[in-house]
């Protein structure tokens, strides 16, 4: 009997050790997830030289013993200032240019860093000397062909009106690219519309003549470019500089001042035509331009399985998660108003509403509300999964045979017996196929949420964008489309599982 | 048992009296057929009856009381009910089909299979079917599965709404036959066909329906030999024929 008692003891005594240690790593992890004060978070947008930026920031963080982590391939500006704004990212590379007339909206064309530190003073944040280099606009065209022509100025382009151009899109609409560049040059030409990553192949193969391209390009060199002198100054500076929250402790700072003025724009392409061109990974890159610059020794370890590895367990880990809320909410919400004909269309309507705001957008209009990373990803993609799974589940209640709900009611069924024995059976065949249908289009927008920080497959396929490189795209995209039919057999194991073989007839012909 | 009483009754639908003042007085176990076109209010009257449609006007009692709609489960455990196409469950068993309400009920496993089991034997059904799903059921043996449904829990009152009508004169026959020996006097039996034929012998008490209003009741003998009107004495034209 004592003995019975003490084991009692030690089991209970275990089972509270077992609890509180629980209970600590999750208030552990929350703090994590809360504020990381001990951590530096590195952002980045997504093209190859604000990832290179950030990852050689990170690496002499990390040379110095500070905890880095990374938030690389941001989808663009605002996501990475917004992010900065709210404390979810501590530094991230951006252009003096960018900042004076995407954020600050002034119409400065050569903005200075201490005028930007003072409109940028009242956010807290702060702007720190330039890594050195100006990656400007610039407009390219093939060396030699610069030289048959005998052209180095941007002037000189309206001696040639015959030549043909294509610009990418934002340049072509952006105040700072051409319409103002037209103007200032008195260009009349009419320009066609081109992806970035086209361009440079369509002006290989003489396609068209000339294009916009950064003036720190990886890919001037491989294609064997060259730029044109803006010799009226048009072009804004777009200086580098590491911008940062002005709360971040002194020591950060001067390890991040350290590589003030230390990369030209020469430099820079070179930099960026390693990953483009030479394929290496940005940690390699950095890691051999920090020992070359004398700033130290950094380890770097870059294990493809083993990232692919945690990078679909992100994912799946988003998706499920997503997911589960929306059945959480969508199946007891189909459930209730799918008797009321009026508050049933209301709903669908609003889910509906939901699912046409394209998921770009959706995720970025979670940034003021959640920040960035995982929570304002999964917000995102649950409210995607509620209109496949209400919407299935209201349709499959109300078309039931309506014979079939009489006799339910008219055999003496309760109405939750006939919700649990009658209408949910019948329906479960096109419940699951909405939970399925919601699972599926998760999987394909969760490859967004890496915009935001989020992680997961989209990580590789955003910065395989960036890159060029379709090997680093596959490593998303791959795993992704095998997510994609995993869920589909699963789902299908199920159905078998829970459906009647003759109730699937003339259902679920998807 | 359960006698019926339809107390000044009436029902619209959109500003359509589909049952317009009817009163009846049904004493228990009889059987009774409610004859009239479609569209006469003839199942609309056996729904008010079970609370499926609730009535605008009047009141309905059942053995002296009147429905408790807030009860309604429990009542109409006390009516069997089968329709014209079966209704049965698609996703359940046969067996599953005629035995839900009772295992919701709480019946014992041994009670509820001896009663199913006699069901089946009564309505010459093969123990074979227990297991599989209706739609892999003749007509006619869907039908008897219904009406084995409906007998289940041995209800006292037994609302049927044509549930003969879609067979086949042969299959129809022999159903007839069987609901012939389940009417042994004690049950009250509510149907409601369009085929006077059926009326004249299955039921002992005729009621005549057109639109909405009760034309005519009374045993079928008397309401054969004095039809009221042209309307009912085209329900014995063809039955005679």
């Amino acid at each position: 009997m004592l003995q019975t008692n003490q084991l009692m003891t030690t089991w209970r005594g275990s089972l509270v050790v077992l609890m509180l240690r629980i209970i600590w790593a999750v208030f552990f992890y929350l703090s994590l997830i809360g504020s990381a004060s001990a951590t530096i978070t590195i952002g980045s947008k997504n093209f190859n030289e604000s990832y290179l930026l950030g990852e050689i920031m990170a690496q002499l963080l990390e040379l110095e013993g500070f905890e880095v982590e990374r938030k690389f391939g941001l989808g663009g500006t605002l996501v990475c200032y917004e992010a900065l704004v709210n404390d979810e990212i501590d530094i991230y590379a951006e252009y003096t240019g960018t900042l004076s007339h995407v954020i600050l909206k002034t119409d400065d064309l050569t903005p200075q860093v201490a005028e930007l530190n003072r409109l940028v003073e009242e956010q807290a944040l702060r702007v720190l000397g330039s890594f050195g280099f100006n990656n400007t606009y610039a407009i390219a065209l093939k060396k030699h062909f610069a030289k048959e022509l005998g052209v180095s100025l941007v002037s000189q382009l309206t001696n040639h009106p015959d030549l043909k151009m294509a610009f990418s899109l934002e340049f072509l609409n952006r105040e700072d690219g051409w319409p103002g560049l037209a103007k200032t040059y008195g260009f009349s030409g009419k320009p066609t519309g081109i992806g970035h990553g086209l361009a440079y192949q369509a002006i290989d193969q003489g396609k068209i003549d000339i294009t916009d391209a950064y003036s720190t390009d990886g890919d001037l060199e491989r294609y064997g470019l060259t730029v044109l002198d803006d010799d009226l100054g048009y072009f804004p500076q777009y200086l580098a500089v590491p911008f940062v929250r002005a709360a971040l402790p002194n020591q950060v700072l001067a390890v991040i001042s350290r590589l003030e003025g230390i990369i030209d724009d020469e430099k820079m392409r070179e930099l960026n035509g390693r990953t483009v061109i030479d394929g290496e990974s940005f940690a390699e890159v950095a890691s051999r331009f920090i020992a070359e610059e004398g700033l130290g020794e950094t380890r770097i370890e870059a294990e493809v399985i083993s990232s692919i590895l945690s990078n679909t367990i992100t994912h799946l880990k988003l998706t499920f998660i997503a997911l589960a809320l929306g059945c959480l909410l969508g199946l007891p919400l189909g459930i209730v108003v799918f008797r009321a004909n009026v508050a049933a269309r209301i709903t669908v309507y609003i889910a509906g509403l939901l699912q046409t705001i394209p998921s770009i957008a959706m995720l970025a209009l979670m940034i003021p509300l959640l920040g960035i990373g995982e929570v304002p990803a999964i917000v995102a993609l649950f409210l995607y999964s509620i209109l496949p799974i209400l919407r299935n589940t209201i349709t499959a209640l109300v078309t039931i045979d309506p014979l079939l709900k009489r006799i339910a009611e008219a055999i003496g069924l309760t109405r939750s017996q006939q919700l649990r024995h009658v209408l949910l059976p019948m329906a479960l065949p096109t419940i699951l196929a909405g939970i399925k249908t919601a699972a599926i289009i998760s999987i394909g927008t969760a490859t967004l949420a890496a915009f935001i920080g989020a992680g997961g497959l989209g990580e590789p396929i955003v910065t395989g964008l960036a890159l060029n490189d379709t090997n680093l795209i596959l490593q998303g995209a791959l795993p992704a489309a095998g997510l994609a039919i995993c869920v589909e057999l699963l789902f299908e194991i199920l159905e078998r599982l829970l459906v009647k073989p003759h109730m699937l007839q003339g259902q679920l012909t998807d | 048992m359960s006698s019926i009483e339809f107390d000044h009754i009436s029902k619209s639908y959109n500003q359509n009296r589909v049952v317009d003042d009817v009163s009846l007085l049904l004493p228990g176990s009889q059987t009774t057929a409610i004859v009239g076109e479609s569209g006469s209010g003839k199942s609309t009257l056996l729904q008010i009856l079970n609370g499926l449609v609730v009535a605008d006007e009047g009141k309905v009692k059942i053995a002296g009381a009147e429905i408790d709609y807030d009860a309604l489960p429990s009542i109409r455990r006390n009516m069997g009910y089968a329709v014209q196409g079966t209704g049965l469950f698609p996703h359940l068993t046969i067996k599953e089909n005629v035995t839900l309400v009772a295992q919701l009920a709480g019946w014992q496993r041994t009670e509820l299979d001896e009663r199913y089991v006699s069901l089946l034997s009564f309505f010459g059904l093969d123990d074979e079917l227990s297991e599989r799903y209706p739609h892999s059921l003749s007509g006619g043996q869907q039908q008897r599965v219904g009406l084995c449904r409906a007998m289940m829990l041995d209800p006292p009152l037994l609302l049927l709404d044509e549930p003969f009508s879609a067979l086949d004169p042969i299959t129809r026959e022999s159903i007839h036959e069987e609901m012939l020996q389940l009417i042994d006097g004690e049950k009250s039996i509510l149907l409601v066909t369009h085929d006077m034929q059926e009326a004249l012998k299955l039921a002992n008490y005729l009621v005549i329906l057109k639109d909405g209003k009760v034309v005519q009741q009374g045993a079928p003998d008397d309401v054969a030999n004095q039809p009221v009107d042209d309307y009912v004495a085209r329900f014995f034209g063809g039955a005679n024929a």
